[in-house]
């Protein structure tokens, strides 16, 4: 299977759409089919605001590099889920975001305080 | 000097300015009159206090935001320095360090008129201010400051400010805050250098200054979306610390420049200052670590421009044990500040520019006005004329900032859309974008 970053988006938005609306999408095809992931980023954008947001990361990904959705080197490993749920990319060697790739006790330290 | 001597002596200065406009037009001398070793050094400060905002301060806040946003935050910084630049030759330099009266200087100087250099006859224009140097490279050691100061900002409304109200913002606040305490403080004839306020390189002027503009801009434009529940995570802490870095290699221009003169008094301000930055960083990673269990490289930055700050007012004037004095009292002010008192004021000051310039600046104020040592300055310090700048400055600068904020929300608005915002500036406000 072909990675890149957009797949731990697309992940994320599998999960939500799944627990909220109760809509499940086809993460693969999405990654390949431009058509069917911007059908699915508008169901997202009607589910809630943090899968509307996860639609726009997305989309703006789609806007980066146009065309070249199913053409990013393939990573070795498979993406994974951490205990807590949160995704993480370790062992995936796609360039996810800073987001997805912090350390719980990181993204904790961060929520309403720098310092 | 009491309150009422203050008083007094500040209507006498207003009757006085009113009744006799002053003579704001440079004194020209022969090259001969120009110390080349003054000028050489006020040159390589310039540099480097330009230094601090390009790349230095950009690189700080860029670090600091999300992914999503580093570009339009260094952006910021870049665009300020173009835009005060502009502002101070036509009008700011001359509102800023011309007599006129204690409030305000003259407009006789727009676009820097009578700044003269004539190879033929070999003779120059010198500030009054700063007689041993060219005129030319005084505007531009000021215009440094002019720089920063606005810049310094936009770490408090980082994430969610629109990129036009912004260079608005800044070119209002420029000429109707920065410009008029500028000229209060180093204006020989401002109120506040009459009263006797000591601003050896800009705790006021700059720190204080920036830092309630910073927090009254926090409060205007409101919290960013998910704050107190997502995780906003910074960048990249290592272009924060390259960051912080240049800030304090940077600052030696800022502090030791501000004697504006290569003589031992400057040495001093580059010694004291060194001095005090270090005792803040260890200060602050030490509470970090008593308190958290952790030392942090962004702690570490923090105590470095925490301690920047607080030695900035009193750089020409103390010693080398005022200024351990002055490190520890910032580290401990500003870990607070950044904190404790930023929950306290339920502002989300993204980047902590009261927490730190505006904190830092009035704990250097205030011990300024403690620990002046005569020897070094010529002056001792008052702790209650301190409090006046200080506390002055911080309310004038709140106060003015609130109207223009209020200004440009009814008009032309202030925050970006949601929409926007959740896309990142860096895509939605410049169509570019880290990959």
């Amino acid at each position: 299977m072909v990675y890149d970053d957009k797949f731990p988006i697309a992940a994320q938005l599998f999960i939500r759409l799944k627990r909220s609306p109760g809509r499940v999408i086809d993460v693969t095809w999405m990654l390949e089919n431009e058509m069917y992931a911007l059908e699915v980023l508008r169901v997202a954008r009607a589910a809630d605001a943090e899968s509307a947001e996860l639609a726009n990361r997305y989309e703006a990904l789609l806007r980066a590099r146009p065309g070249k959705a199913a053409a990013a080197p393939a990573a070795q490993g498979g993406a994974m889920f951490a205990r807590t749920g949160a995704f993480t990319a370790a062992g995936t060697g796609a360039q996810a975001t800073s987001e997805e790739t912090v350390a719980p006790e990181v993204g904790r330290h961060y929520v309403g305080a720098l310092r | 000097m009491s309150n009422r001597t203050a008083f007094s002596r500040l209507m006498s200065l207003t009757l006085i300015a009113l009744a006799s406009p002053a003579y704001a037009q440079p004194t020209t001398v022969g090259f001969d009159q120009i110390s080349a070793g003054d000028t050489a050094w006020m040159l390589s400060s310039t540099a480097l206090v330009l230094l601090m905002t390009i790349p230095g301060l950009a690189l700080f806040y860029a670090g600091m935001v999300r992914k999503k946003n580093v570009l339009a935050t260094a952006l910021q910084s870049l665009c300020i320095c173009a835009l005060i630049t502009v502002l101070w030759v036509f009008i700011g330099y001359s509102l800023a360090f011309t007599p006129g009266t204690p409030w305000i200087g003259s407009l006789d100087r727009l676009l820097l008129d009578g700044m003269v250099y004539i190879k033929e006859t070999s003779q120059l224009s010198v500030s009054h201010i700063a007689p041993t140097i060219p005129e030319s490279v005084f505007v531009m050691f000021q215009l440094t400051f002019a720089i920063i100061t606005p810049a310094l900002i936009t770490g408090a409304f980082a994430e969610r400010m629109r990129f036009g109200s912004l260079m608005v913002f800044m070119t209002l606040w420029s000429l109707l805050v920065y410009v008029p305490v500028a000229h209060w403080v180093w204006e020989p004839g401002g109120w506040l250098a009459s009263l006797g306020a000591l601003d050896f390189a800009g705790g006021t002027v700059v720190h204080i200054n920036a830092g309630a503009a910073g927090l009254v801009c926090a409060w205007m434009l409101g919290p960013r979306a998910g704050y107190g529940k997502d995780a906003f995570l910074p960048y990249n802490l290592a272009l924060t610390m390259v960051g912080a870095s240049l800030l304090w290699v940077g600052w030696f221009g800022f502090n030791a420049g501000s004697a504006v003169a290569a003589d031992g008094r400057a040495g001093m301000a580059m010694l004291v200052t060194q001095v005090a930055t270090a005792t803040a960083v260890l200060v602050w990673i030490t509470v970090e670590w008593m308190t958290r269990s952790r030392v942090t490289v962004l702690g570490a930055c923090s105590g470095a421009v925490a301690g920047l700050v607080a030695i900035t007012p009193a750089s020409g004037f103390v010693n080398v044990g005022g200024a351990l004095v002055i490190g520890l009292a910032a580290g401990i002010a500003c870990f607070w500040g950044a904190t404790g008192l930023k929950r306290l004021l339920r502002a989300d000051d993204s980047l902590d520019v009261f927490g730190i310039h505006g904190i830092g600046g009035l704990v250097g104020a205030l011990l300024t006005g403690v620990l002046a040592d005569k020897s070094i300055g010529g002056v001792s310090g008052n702790l209650g004329i301190q409090a006046i700048g200080a506390f002055g400055t911080l309310i004038y600068s709140a106060a003015v900032s609130f109207v223009i904020l209020l200004a440009i929300r009814y008009t032309i608005g202030l925050r970006v859309s949601t929409d926007e915002e959740r896309s990142g500036l860096d895509l939605s406000l410049h169509s570019e974008q880290i990959i």
